[in-house]
């Protein structure tokens, strides 16, 4: 193993705890569950955008795969992980696609990945519960997805300036 | 590999359109062809199958106890006061279904997960 390949190893497998330590602290000290069922900043993602724009498509949904496996092991796989596997199955297969189609900017992918993500889960719910009243939902999803996607492409595009700037300094190798 | 820009891009502009109008479209869509008739009950979930059904238009709590629905961790209550329903009672790690409160609008779901409890406003069956 190089050790290109082991600083790589290193750095995906830290963002990834992050991410994991972020989606849980999120969800406690952050809940917005008042708003509206199912909405949340999601904070979490601002880590999947960086592993993107650093490190690639492949590298970015093998950990929003594996954030989502860790997370389940501490809130159980049950009906919480169905829900969260499908948001994120959605959202990843729209990010593969607008990804390669290289003309949406990080805040057009947080916020089609935000939309999606909240779609995944209430279609989920709607098969799950076998309930069509529940696609009223949907639109509500949508217009706080597009709110919230913006919102964490903002604090994703702050976190890469800084720490662009920070690899520069320190002539990191990326 | 490809760079994703940092700045904003033309196309951004046209995604966020589309998602707004899809939204909207989807808001009169759903209001239109999926709202439910006038006699809305309240479903209550267990395990994805519907386990009981009230009346909207009442003023009554119901508890549901972890003997009988032993994936709940703990008794659930539900409250419905005059076409409104809550989750007043229950037990989860974040307790996402109690703090939604209130809930008036047929087909949004108070769902607690962990407890695979869902209670809904829907049409009656």
């Amino acid at each position: 193993m190089t050790k290109s390949s082991i600083q790589k190893m290193t750095r995906l497998a830290l963002l990834l705890a992050i991410g994991v330590v972020i989606n849980y602290g999120e969800a406690v000290l952050l809940p917005l569950a008042f708003i509206a069922p199912g909405v949340k900043l999601g904070l979490a993602n601002t880590i999947g955008l960086i592993v993107l724009y650093y490190f690639g498509i492949k590298e970015f949904v093998s950990i929003g795969f594996l954030r989502v496996i860790l997370t389940g092991l501490f809130t159980g796989f049950g009906f919480n992980f169905y829900i969260a596997i499908s948001g994120w199955a959605l959202a990843t297969i729209v990010i593969v696609i607008f990804y390669h189609w290289q003309r949406l900017s990080i805040f057009g992918l947080s916020m089609t990945s935000a939309v999606m993500h909240g779609a995944g889960q209430i279609i989920m719910v709607a098969i799950l519960y076998q309930s069509k009243y529940v696609i009223n939902y949907l639109p509500i999803l949508f217009f706080t997805g597009v709110a919230s996607g913006l919102i964490i492409a903002v604090i994703a595009r702050e976190v890469l300036t800084r720490v662009r700037l920070t690899i520069k300094i320190d002539n990191y190798e990326k | 590999m490809n760079k994703i820009p940092l700045k904003k891009t033309r196309f951004d502009i046209y995604a966020f359109s589309f998602l707004m109008l899809f939204a909207s479209l989807l808001l009169v869509i759903t209001n239109v062809f999926n709202r439910p008739s006038n006699d809305l009950v309240v479903n209550v979930y267990y395990e994805f199958n519907i386990i009981d059904t009230h009346e909207l238009y009442t003023n009554q709590s119901f508890v549901y106890h972890k003997d009988d629905y032993p994936r709940l961790l703990a008794d659930i209550t539900i409250e419905i006061t005059n076409g409104k329903v809550r989750i007043d009672e229950e037990t989860s790690p974040l307790n996402y279904c109690s703090l939604q409160g209130w809930v008036e609008q047929s087909g949004t779901p108070i769902i607690c997960a962990p407890n695979y409890f869902m209670v809904i406003i829907e049409e009656r069956l």
